[in-house]
C-alpha cells in the first residue's frame, strides 16, 4: 500500500472517532449512556441504523458472494422494507408508551422476569457470537494487508472499538456511524464508477450486463417456489420480513439505536429511511461484485483468491500440481478471453444469432476455467490441515489491493474497518446494556445508584468487548462469513419475535405458556436445521409461527392458570 | 385483572422509567401523512422487485 492509502485509511477512522469522541465529551448517567439522551433526528438514526446492520461482512462477503453466485441475495432484503412500515406501526409506540431502556423490559411488564430474561439470554448468546465474527471478517483484511498475525489485529481492531464505545456510549457510537455510514455509501459509489471505467472502452454498461447474464450472475429475482432454494423472491419477502422485524424488533443492537431519537416520529422516519434505502444499497454493493466479475473476464484472474491458502500449498509435496493448474488455468483463461471477446463483438454488431453463438461459446469456455478452479479447492482441501477453500470472502479485497488507484485503495479499506467499527460498536453498546439492565440491575444488584449501574455498563460493555476479541482470535473462516452472521441470528430470531408478537397481539396469553412454547420452538428450529436442509430465512417464520401456535395451544390447555395474568405480576 | 396487555403497560408507565419529555410522543410526521409515507415505502419496494425481474428476464 502506499503512504496515500495508508493516510487516507487512518485519516478517515482517526478523524471519525476523535469527532465522535468529542462531540459526546462530558458527564453521562445510564440512560444517556444507553440512549445518547435522546437527542438524535431521524437522519442520525436512518444512518445509524443502516450502519449497524452493515458490518464489514457486508462489504467483504458481498461482492465476493455475487462473483459466486450473482444477485439473488438482494432477495434477502425485500422483507425489510415491510417489516420497517410493521415496527413503525406495532412495535416503536410500544416501546415508547413504557419507555423501556432494553426491548425485553417490555416482556416483564407483559408477561414475567422469567419470559424477560429468556428473551434477553437469548440475545445475548447469539449477539455475543456475533460480535465475534464481525470483529473477525475485517481482521482478515488487514492482517493480509499489514502483514500482522490475524490475532494480533483482531485484538487492534477490538481495542479501537472497545475505546471509543465504552467512553462515549450510544451517543458516540450513534455520531460515528453517521460519519462512517457517508464513508461506506461513497466508498462504494466510487468503487462501482471506478470498476465500470476500468473495463474495456468498447463495452457499454448493458453489454457488461449481458455478459455477467451470460454466466446466471443477473439472476436478481427467482419467483420459484422451492423451499430448498436459500434465495427467492418468496423467501425474502416472507423470512426476509419475519429476520428484519425480529432483528430490528427485538436485536438490542437495533432497538437502541432508534429508541435513541428525541421523538417516536423520529424513531419512525428513521427506520422508514432504512426501509426506503437499504434494497438500493444491497443492489449496488452486489452489483459492485457483479462488474468485478465482468473485469475478470477481460483480465486474468488468480487462480484462487486467498493467497494465503496457495503459499501454504507451495509448501507442500503438492506444489507441482498447483503449479499444473496454474498453467492449465493461463490457458482457460486465454480461451475465455476470445470468446468474451467475440460475444462483445457479436453485441456490438447486434446480431441475436451471433450473440447466441457466442453466448455458448463463452459458456463452454468458462465450463474449463470452473472445473479448474474446483480442482484447486479439492487439491487444498486434501492437501492443508485445516484448510479454507472458500475463497469468495476475498474476491473483493484482491480486487481492490491489484487494481484500483492509490488513494482509493485507503478509502475503500476505510470503509470496511468504518463497517465493522460500527456494527461492533453497536453490538457492544447492546450487549453490556442488556446485561445491566436485564439482569444485573433486575435481579443482581437492584438499588444501587444511576452512577454504580453506569460503572457497571462500562465495564460490562468493554467485558463484552474482550470475549468478542477472543471469540473473533479463535474462529476459523467459516463457510461464508455473512452466512454464518444469517444463520445464527435465524436459529434464535424467530423464537424471540415469536415472544414480542404473543405479546403485543395475543393479550390472553399468558407467562407460562409463552416461556414453555418458547423453549419448545427453539429446540424445534435447531433440530430443524440439523436434521433439513431448508434455507435458513425459514427459520424465523418457523420459530416465530410455533411460538405463537404453541402459545396458544399451551394457553387453551390450561398451562397459563399456574402462572399469574402479567398485570398482576407486576 | 382484565386486560392483561393494556393492564401491563398502564403498570408499566406508572412504575419509575427514565423520564423523557411528553414531546416525543407526539407522533405528526413532519410531511405528508404517515399513511401516504408508508405507501412510499412499500411502492419503492414494488418497484425495486419489478426492476429486478425485468433485469433477471432482460440478462438471463
Amino acid at each position: 500500500m502506499s503512504a496515500l492509502d495508508w493516510v487516507v485509511l487512518f485519516g478517515t477512522l482517526g478523524v471519525i472517532v476523535v469527532y465522535g469522541l468529542w462531540k459526546t465529551r462530558g458527564p453521562s448517567d445510564m440512560a444517556g449512556y444507553l440512549h445518547g439522551g435522546y437527542r438524535d433526528r431521524w437522519l442520525t438514526i436512518g444512518l445509524s441504523v443502516m450502519a449497524t446492520q452493515a458490518s464489514a461482512i457486508t462489504f467483504l462477503s458481498m461482492p465476493g458472494q455475487a462473483y459466486e453466485d450473482g444477485m439473488r441475495f438482494v432477495q434477502f432484503y425485500f422483507g425489510l422494507p415491510i417489516a420497517m412500515v410493521v415496527l413503525s406501526v406495532a412495535f416503536v409506540p410500544r416501546f415508547y408508551r413504557l419507555r423501556v431502556l432494553t426491548a425485553y423490559e417490555y416482556l416483564e411488564g407483559r408477561f414475567d422476569l422469567k419470559t424477560r430474561q429468556l428473551a434477553a439470554f437469548l440475545f445475548l448468546l447469539q449477539r455475543g457470537l456475533s460480535a465475534g465474527i464481525t470483529i473477525y471478517a475485517p481482521a482478515i483484511v488487514l492482517s493480509k494487508v499489514l502483514g500482522w498475525s490475524l490475532n494480533l489485529t483482531c485484538l487492534a481492531i477490538g481495542a479501537l472499538v472497545i475505546l471509543y464505545t465504552v467512553a462515549g456510549g450510544t451517543r458516540a457510537v450513534g455520531q460515528t456511524q453517521k460519519h462512517q455510514m457517508v464513508v461506506m455509501l461513497g466508498g462504494m459509489v466510487v468503487a462501482f464508477v471506478v470498476i465500470v471505467r476500468r473495463l474495456p472502452p468498447d463495452l457499454s454498461f448493458g453489454h457488461a450486463l449481458t455478459i455477467a447474464g451470460t454466466f446466471g450472475k443477473m439472476n436478481v429475482v427467482d419467483p420459484s417456489l422451492n423451499l430448498g432454494n436459500r434465495y427467492t423472491l418468496w423467501s425474502g419477502l416472507a423470512g426476509g420480513c419475519f429476520l428484519a422485524m425480529a432483528y430490528f424488533g427485538t436485536d438490542q443492537s437495533q432497538v437502541q439505536r432508534y429508541l435513541s431519537a428525541r421523538s417516536i416520529t423520529e424513531s419512525r422516519l428513521g427506520l422508514l429511511f432504512n426501509g426506503l434505502l437499504k434494497v438500493p444499497m444491497q443492489f449496488l454493493i452486489l452489483m459492485v461484485g457483479v462488474m468485478v466479475f465482468v473485469f475478470y473476464q477481460f483480465n486474468p484472474p488468480p487462480l484462487f483468491f486467498n493467497e494465503t491458502e496457495l503459499a501454504r500449498l507451495e509448501r507442500t509435496p503438492h506444489a507441482a500440481e498447483l503449479h499444473h493448474l496454474e498453467s492449465e488455468h493461463r490457458l482457460a483463461f486465454a480461451a475465455q478471453r476470445g470468446a468474451v471477446e467475440d460475444l462483445s463483438g457479436a453485441l456490438r454488431g447486434d446480431d441475436p444469432t451471433a450473440v447466441a453463438a457466442a453466448k455458448t461459446r463463452l459458456r463452454a469456455a468458462a465450463a474449463r476455467s470452473e472445473d479448474l478452479r474446483r480442482k484447486t479447492r479439492a487439491l487444498i482441501t486434501g492437501s492443508l490441515p485445516r484448510p479454507e477453500p472458500n475463497d469468495a470472502d476475498y474476491v473483493f479485497l484482491t480486487f481492490v489491493m491489484a487494481n484500483l488507484p492509490r488513494g482509493l485503495i485507503g478509502l475503500l479499506l476505510a470503509v470496511i474497518l468504518c463497517a465493522a467499527m460500527s456494527s461492533t460498536a453497536s453490538e457492544l453498546t447492546a450487549l453490556g446494556g442488556c446485561t445491566v439492565v436485564d439482569f444485573y440491575r433486575r435481579s443482581l444488584r437492584p438499588h444501587e445508584s444511576d452512577a454504580h449501574y453506569l460503572r457497571v455498563a462500562k465495564i460490562c460493555t468493554g467485558g463484552w468487548g474482550v470475549l468478542a476479541v477472543i471469540f473473533a482470535a479463535s474462529a476459523a473462516l467459516l463457510d461464508n462469513l455473512i452466512q454464518a452472521v444469517n444463520l445464527l441470528g435465524s436459529l434464535f430470531y424467530g423464537t424471540i419475535l415469536g415472544i414480542f408478537l404473543v405479546a403485543f397481539f395475543l393479550r390472553r396469553v399468558r407467562a407460562t405458556p409463552v416461556f414453555v412454547a418458547a423453549l419448545l420452538s427453539e429446540a424445534l428450529v435447531v433440530t430443524t436445521w440439523r436434521a433439513t436442509g431448508i434455507g435458513f430465512l425459514w427459520f424465523n417464520l418457523i420459530g416465530c409461527a410455533a411460538v405463537v401456535v404453541l402459545s396458544l395451544a399451551l394457553d387453551a390447555a390450561h398451562l397459563g392458570a399456574i402462572s399469574p395474568r402479567s398485570g398482576d405480576a407486576t | 385483572m382484565g386486560d392483561e396487555g393494556d393492564g401491563a403497560e398502564d403498570a408499566a408507565e406508572d412504575a419509575a422509567a427514565p423520564e423523557r419529555p411528553r414531546a416525543e410522543m407526539v407522533d405528526a410526521p413532519p410531511f405528508l401523512s404517515w399513511r401516504a409515507i408508508y405507501l412510499i415505502v412499500l411502492g419503492a419496494l414494488a418497484i425495486e422487485a419489478a426492476l429486478g425481474i425485468a433485469l433477471t428476464v432482460l440478462y438471463r
